[in-house]
């Protein structure tokens, strides 16, 4: 519902949030393709104790839950020779009625480049959605959970369709990347596309619960007893 | 110059926002093909709706429901029908996004608000990628399509909906694998060429026939099909995507 409802005064703060949290996740593609990572952490993640012991980062295979356990995977600098870009677009962001909390989801069309050190380089493409819970501390927008669905990843220059259709997990270079997750579980299965609906969009909602988060206390299996086994492949 | 209100002017920066939604809303429920939310829950379908691409322009809900919602379902379960003999897997699941998730992402937003608040009017580039995992030659294929969106939306019982898209595209192409350009070089010095690549799955029934925009080619400039909306005052046949055939509360003919 366009909520005509609000004041002026409230309703121009409402489209003012959004434009920071929209700035704040344009901002974390640029982090991404400086390598500032521990900058990242540092300056855009939440900061009070509570929210950092709640804060997850989840890519396909599971959650890194707590800022210790994100920053001891993720705080690290690559070396010559990386690049990467997570362009974020497509923002659907809904602010809660509250003005407490936000929620977005954004597509990119990510690649990233890494030296392998003997003067050869090896470039993927990753496109991939990326939802995000955000909350306000002392007035500033700030990360609290981040999930990066990863659809398909595919060396650059080669033929994606020369590729299993499955993927493989545990030998996918971003998901090696992603190391053994805190709670490791597995959130989307690429095999059926967007099938499984994970992250789902953002919907309209008045005040945080725990059972809309992006972290892994808000994820919900979808329908179909199987996922994440043989799901009657292995009948043949 | 504008003579709206600041309280005019920031109802319609909130309703700019809102409109970013809908339209970032088809996105991701194209993306699952799950035409029958979008047409149901985004759209207004009324007379006035219409749906167009390089194939023609569906007009009025019934004929665009027909199209975009009825025919591509077809699309979605013949697939499911050739895919399981091969992924048994598929079984049990909704057949629609196991076609494709087809994710036209959204750049380079430009949005008017009408001064009246009862219409918005956006031009979008889209650089999108169209990818599939369990198809019925075993191969996993992701394409490239760039394409234009000119889209119009409307205030409709206080919700803001679509009422209008033209999608023109561009460049459609394989991820890591072709070359557009050259391909398509190739294609027009073959002495006996194909045909180019359909810019869409399917072509439904249209009242107004293609071509209503043609792709990128070697022997062409680009089209300008949808100029990005110029500031205005309320919705009518000087600003829109679609000409309109029955007045409305949130338009004039």
């Amino acid at each position: 519902m366009f909520r005509t409802n609000y004041s002026d005064e409230e309703l121009i703060r409402r489209v003012w949030d959004v434009e920071e949290i929209k700035k704040l996740v344009y901002k974390r593609s640029v982090y991404i393709a400086n390598d500032w990572r521990a900058r990242e952490l540092d300056e855009l993640w939440v900061k009070e104790p509570a929210h950092q012991a709640t804060a997850s980062f989840g890519k396909n295979i599971g959650w890194y839950v707590g800022m210790d356990a994100i920053r001891a995977w993720y705080d690290k600098k690559h070396g010559d020779g990386y690049m990467a870009f997570h362009p974020a677009t497509t923002g659907l962001v809904e602010l809660a009625g509250d003005g407490k909390t936000a929620k977005g989801l954004f597509y990119s069309i990510a690649n990233e480049t890494e030296s392998n050190g003997d003067g050869t380089a090896n470039a993927l493409w990753m496109p991939e959605k990326v939802a995000f819970d955000f909350i306000k501390e002392g007035g500033e927008w700030k990360i609290w959970h981040l999930v990066a669905a990863v659809d398909l990843v595919s060396e650059a220059g080669t033929d994606y369709g020369d590729q299993d259709p499955y993927p493989h997990y545990e030998t996918d270079p971003v998901m090696v990347e992603f190391g053994e997750p805190t709670v490791k579980q597995l959130i989307h299965d690429g095999t059926f596309n967007w099938w499984d609906n994970y992250p789902a969009m953002p919907e309209p909602y008045e005040t945080w619960s725990d059972d809309i988060s992006y972290g892994p206390e808000g994820w919900k299996a979808p329908k179909g007893k199987h996922y994440g086994a043989g799901e009657g492949r292995n009948w043949k | 110059m504008s003579e709206m209100t600041l309280h005019q002017r920031i109802l319609n920066a909130a309703a700019s926002q809102e409109v970013e939604n809908v339209k970032a809303r088809h996105t991701y429920l194209h993306g699952r093909a799950d035409a029958t939310t979008e047409w149901d829950e985004i759209w207004c379908m009324d007379e006035n709706a219409s749906w167009a691409h390089a194939f023609g322009r569906m007009r009025g809900g019934d004929q665009v429901w027909w199209g975009s919602v009825g025919d591509y379902d077809k699309m979605c379960f013949e697939n499911w029908l050739e895919i399981r003999e091969r992924w048994p897997e598929v079984t049990g699941k909704d057949p629609r996004p196991l076609m494709e998730a087809s994710v036209h992402t959204l750049v380079t937003d430009v949005i008017e608000v009408a001064e009246d608040g009862k219409s918005a009017r956006g031009s979008f580039i889209t650089p999108g990628v169209i990818h599939s995992r369990l198809t019925d030659d075993g191969r996993p294929y992701c394409n490239v399509l760039w394409e234009r969106y000119g889209s119009d939306f409307v205030l409709v019982d206080g919700e803001w909906k679509y009422l209008h898209e033209h999608v023109c595209p561009d460049i459609l192409t394989r991820m890591d694998h072709f070359d557009w350009a050259h391909g398509e070089y190739e294609r027009l010095t073959d002495p006996n060429p194909n045909p180019p690549p359909p810019p869409t799955l399917g072509a439904p029934p249209v009242t107004d026939p293609g071509p209503l925009h043609t792709p990128y080619s070697v022997l062409d400039r680009p089209k300008n099909t949808v100029p990005w909306p110029e500031p205005y005052k309320t919705l009518n046949n000087e600003n829109s995507y679609t000409s309109l055939v029955v007045k409305k509360d949130y338009c004039e003919l």
